[in-house]
C-alpha cells in the first residue's frame, strides 16, 4: 500500500509541479493588474460598458478620465472591474459613465456569461484577473482545471479603452452582421435579461454605498439597426431603466442622423466627439 | 456527481484512503463504508430516490428469503412474483407510464376520439433500470436454486448499490459480486494499478472521444433538417463513437474505481466496433445487460430451439426489450426490432456463433475478408444508432431518407466542421490503441507496459494532457438516463 501511494505521489510531481507554475503566473499577474486598477482608480470620471461606450472620448471631458470600457463585456464583469477598482483605499474616482441600450439584453450577452460557449470562454480570458474568484457565478470549480483557464492564466486581461472609427455610413449587409450577432439564437434571451439585471442593479448598489454618482448612457443606432430591433429589447430597457437606481439617464437613441454611425451601432469618431462632449456637458461641476 | 467531475475526484480517493487505512482489512467495516459511501454518491444526484433505492433493496432481501424459506414451489413463486412486480412496477411507473398513456392518447385521437389520461410530472430516478436489474437477478437466480439467499442486509445492500456500478451498471449478477463482497479483502498493488490504467483510459474514452463526438453530433441531430445525406452520416459516425466513448469510458471507470476497493466487477464492453457480424456485436456491447435478457428472458423463452417460428419470435422479443429498457420512446424499440432483424439470419442459418474469438488474433492487421466484415457489421450498426439517437422517428426516417438519396454524395459541411478534425485525428488515435489492445480486457491493459518506465510514463501524462487539452463541454453520461 505504502509503495502504491508513493508511487501515486512520485506519478503527480510533474503535474504539481506545472500547476504551481501556473499558480505562480497567476500570482504574478494579479499584482500587476491591481497596480493598474490603482492608476486608473485615479481617474475623477470612468467611462464603462461594451464597445458602444468605447467610441466615448475622455479627452472631451473636463474632469480627468478614463475610458474602460471594453468589446462585448457583460455587466458582470463590470461589476467586477468596478469593484476592484472601488476596494483602492484612495480611489478618486466620482462619475461612472456607463453604457445601458436595448442590445445589452440581447441573447448575446448570454452567451458571453455562459462558460459552456466560445463566447463565455473568451469573457473568461479577457476578464480573469478582475473576477473575485471566492465568489463568483461564472467559473465553476472544473473551470479551473481546464484548457481555457490556463489560456486565461496566461493572457494579458482585456484593458479596453477607446476605439476610433472614421467610417461613415455603413451598408446594410454590416448592419445585419451586428444584428444577426446580437440577436440570433434567442433560447439564451430570458437568462440574458436576467443576469443583466442583476448585475446592473448590483452596479447602482455599490455606486451607492461608495457615493459614487451613476450616469446612465444609451448612445445612437443607426436607423436601419433600431427598426430591425425588435421592440421586446426596447421595453426590457425600459423596464430596467425603471427598476434601477441612478443619477441621471440619457438616451441618444433616434437623436443623430445616420452620419455619426461608424455601423450599426458604434459611433464614428466625429459621433464619438459630439456625444462626448454633449455627456460632459450633462455631468455637473464640482 | 459524474465520473469525470471534481468532487468525484476527490471523493474517490478519501473513500479509497478511508477504506484501506481505517478499516484494517476488516470486510464487514469496508462493507460499512462502501455502503455508507455508496449512499452518499447516490444522494449526491437526488437525495429524496435514496428511499426509492433502499425500498427496492428491503424488498429484494426480504422476498430472497422468503423464497429461499418457502416449502413449497407455490409460494415461491409467490414470492418472486411479488418482487418481480413490485420492482417491475416502479420501473413502468418512473420509466414507462408516460409513454403509455401518450402512446393511447395518441393512438385514439388517430380515430378521431380524445381521451384524457393524467400524465406524472415525476423524474426518472438515476440508475433505475440498473439495480431493479440486480435486485431481479438475485431473486430469480434464488427461485432457481442458483444461489442461496444472503442473510446479512448490510452485505447484500453493498451488491445491490456499490457506486461505481450504482447508476449505469454494469448490471452485477450475484453469482458473480456477492461472494467478493462476502470476503475479506486485502490490498492488491497490482490490480490496484490496473485499476488506475483502466481509469485513465475510461476518462480518455468519456472525456476526449465521446464528449468532443457529441458536439458535431448535436450540432447535425439538431439541425438534420438542414444537411445533405453526406453529412448526416458524419452525425451518425460521431454519435457511433460518442455511444460508445461515453458508455464504454463509463464502464471502465466503473470497473476501475472497483480495483481500486479489491472488487472485480463484470466486463461490460469487448471492442463492438471490431465485430464481424451482428451476433459478435451482442456478445461484445454492453455484455452485461445483454447476457441478463439472454437468461432470464431469452432461455426461459426456449433460446434458440425449437421452430423457425419459436426462433424468429424469441430473437424479436429479447431485442425489443432491449431496446425498451433504454428508454419510453418508439424509436428505441425500432432500434432493438432493425438489430433483431439484422441477427436473424445468422441464427436461421446457424452462423450467430461463428466468430467468438475475438478478430486476427496474434496478427497486427485483419484479412481483407475479415475488413470486409467489420465495416460491413459497422455500417449496420451506425444505421441502427441513426434511430437510436433520433427525437422520434419522424426525423430518423428524415436522415435515413436523406442518406439514401443523391445528397449522400455531395461534400460534407455543418457549423464547427474545421474544429471536427483535430477529433477526427483523436480518432483515428483511438482506434488505433484499441486494436492494438483488442486481445486485452481494456485497451491500454498491457499496453506501454513493457516500455522503460520514463516512456511508460510519457504515454500516460500524454493521456492526461489530452483528457485536459481536448475537455469539451462536460456531457453528462448517456446512459444515466436510462
Amino acid at each position: 500500500m505504502n509503495c502504491f501511494i508513493k508511487k501515486i505521489f512520485l506519478f503527480l510531481i510533474p503535474i504539481m509541479i506545472l500547476l504551481f507554475i501556473f499558480i505562480g503566473i497567476y500570482v504574478y499577474k494579479s499584482i500587476v493588474v491591481n497596480d493598474n486598477i490603482r492608476k486608473i482608480a485615479q481617474n475623477k470620471i470612468l467611462i464603462m460598458g461594451d464597445s458602444q461606450m468605447q467610441r466615448l472620448l475622455p479627452e472631451c471631458f473636463d474632469d480627468k478620465t478614463f475610458n474602460f470600457a471594453s468589446s462585448g463585456e457583460h455587466y458582470y464583469f463590470t461589476y467586477c472591474k468596478l469593484s476592484s477598482l472601488l476596494q483602492i483605499n484612495d480611489y478618486k474616482i466620482e462619475k461612472i459613465i456607463l453604457g445601458i441600450s436595448a442590445h445589452n439584453f440581447a441573447p448575446v450577452y448570454s452567451k458571453l456569461f455562459d462558460l459552456t460557449t466560445g463566447e463565455g470562454e473568451k469573457s473568461l480570458k479577457s476578464y480573469l484577473y478582475f473576477v473575485d474568484l471566492k465568489n463568483t457565478n461564472f467559473i465553476s470549480s472544473s473551470d479551473y482545471f481546464s484548457k481555457v483557464m490556463c489560456e486565461a492564466v496566461i493572457k494579458s486581461p482585456d484593458w479596453g479603452g477607446v476605439i476610433r472609427s472614421n467610417a461613415r455610413f455603413p451598408s446594410d449587409s454590416v448592419i445585419n452582421i451586428s444584428l444577426k450577432m446580437h440577436y440570433s439564437n434567442s433560447k439564451f434571451l430570458v437568462n440574458s435579461f436576467r443576469n443583466q439585471m442583476y448585475y446592473l442593479e448590483k452596479i447602482s448598489e455599490l455606486c451607492k454605498s461608495k457615493s459614487v454618482d451613476l450616469y446612465l448612457v444609451s448612445t445612437p443606432y443607426h436607423s436601419v439597426y433600431t427598426k430591425n430591433v425588435s421592440n421586446e429589447y426596447f421595453i426590457m430597457l425600459s423596464t430596467a431603466l425603471s427598476k434601477l437606481k441612478f443619477d441621471h439617464y440619457t438616451n441618444f437613441i433616434n437623436q443623430y442622423n445616420d452620419s455619426v454611425m461608424a455601423d450599426g451601432n458604434h459611433l464614428n469618431y466625429i459621433g464619438a466627439k459630439l456625444i462626448s462632449q454633449r455627456i460632459n456637458t450633462i455631468l455637473p461641476n464640482d | 456527481m459524474l465520473f469525470n467531475s471534481l468532487s468525484f475526484a476527490l471523493f474517490l480517493p478519501i473513500v479509497f484512503i478511508i477504506y484501506w487505512f481505517a478499516t484494517k482489512n476488516n470486510h464487514r467495516y469496508q462493507n460499512m463504508l462502501l455502503l455508507v459511501s455508496s449512499y452518499f454518491f447516490y444522494a449526491c444526484w437526488d437525495w429524496r430516490f435514496l428511499f426509492l433505492l433502499v425500498f427496492s433493496t428491503l424488498l429484494d432481501f426480504f422476498t430472497g428469503s422468503k423464497i429461499y424459506d418457502a416449502s413449497t414451489r407455490r409460494s415461491k413463486l409467490f414470492w418472486l412474483w411479488l418482487s418481480v412486480g413490485i420492482n417491475l412496477g416502479f420501473l413502468g411507473v418512473f420509466k414507462y407510464y408516460n409513454f403509455f398513456v401518450q402512446s393511447l392518447i395518441d393512438a385514439f385521437s388517430n380515430f378521431g376520439i380524445s381521451i384524457n389520461f393524467a400524465t406524472l410530472h415525476v423524474i426518472l430516478p438515476v440508475g433505475i433500470s440498473f439495480y431493479t436489474f440486480h435486485g431481479l437477478s438475485y431473486v430469480i437466480d434464488i427461485y432457481n436454486d442458483k444461489i442461496k439467499p444472503e442473510r446479512n442486509f448490510i452485505t447484500y445492500s453493498v451488491f445491490v448499490s456499490f457506486f461505481p456500478l450504482l447508476v449505469a451498471g454494469p448490471i452485477e449478477r450475484a453469482t458473480h459480486l456477492l461472494p467478493q463482497i462476502i470476503r475479506s479483502r486485502a490490498f492488491d498493488y497490482e490490480k490496484a494499478i490496473l485499476g488506475l490504467r483502466q481509469i485513465l483510459w475510461g476518462l480518455f474514452k468519456k472525456i476526449v472521444i465521446a464528449d468532443n463526438c457529441a458536439q458535431f453530433a448535436n450540432i447535425i441531430f439538431n439541425n438534420s433538417d438542414q444537411y445533405s445525406g453526406s453529412t448526416l452520416f458524419i452525425g451518425a459516425l460521431f454519435f457511433t463513437f460518442q455511444i460508445y466513448g461515453d458508455f464504454s469510458g463509463y464502464s471502465d471507470i466503473a470497473l476501475g474505481t472497483a480495483k481500486l476497493f479489491g472488487i472485480d466487477l463484470l466486463r461490460n464492453f469487448a471492442y463492438p466496433y471490431f465485430s464481424r457480424d451482428i451476433a459478435e456485436f451482442w456478445r461484445r456491447w454492453h455484455i452485461s445487460l445483454s447476457s441478463w435478457f439472454r437468461d432470464y428472458v431469452y432461455f426461459p423463452l426456449g433460446g434458440s430451439r425449437g421452430s423457425i417460428g419459436q426462433k424468429i419470435r424469441n430473437t424479436f422479443i429479447i431485442f425489443i426489450l432491449s431496446g425498451f429498457w433504454h428508454g419510453a420512446n418508439w424509436t428505441f424499440v425500432v432500434w432493438g426490432a432493425l438489430n433483431a432483424a439484422f441477427f436473424l439470419p445468422l441464427l436461421i442459418t446457424n452462423n450467430n456463433r461463428s466468430n467468438i474469438e475475438i478478430v486476427a488474433v496474434g496478427k497486427y492487421f485483419p484479412s481483407v475478408k475479415e475488413l470486409v466484415q467489420i465495416l460491413f457489421t459497422f455500417t449496420l450498426t451506425v444505421f441502427a444508432w441513426i434511430f437510436f439517437r433520433s427525437e422520434n422517428i419522424t426525423q430518423a426516417l428524415q436522415i435515413v431518407t436523406e442518406i439514401f438519396s443523391v445528397s449522400f454524395f455531395e461534400i460534407p459541411y455543418f457549423q464547427s466542421i474545421s474544429e471536427s478534425i483535430p477529433v477526427i485525428f483523436l480518432l483515428f488515435f483511438f482506434i488505433l490503441i484499441e486494436w492494438i489492445g483488442r486481445e486485452q480486457q481494456f485497451a491500454i491493459e498491457v499496453f506501454a507496459c513493457n516500455w522503460k518506465a520514463p516512456f511508460r510514463d510519457l504515454f500516460y501524462y500524454l493521456l492526461i494532457f489530452l483528457i485536459f487539452w481536448f475537455a469539451g463541454k462536460q456531457e453528462e453520461f448517456i446512459y444515466f438516463q436510462f
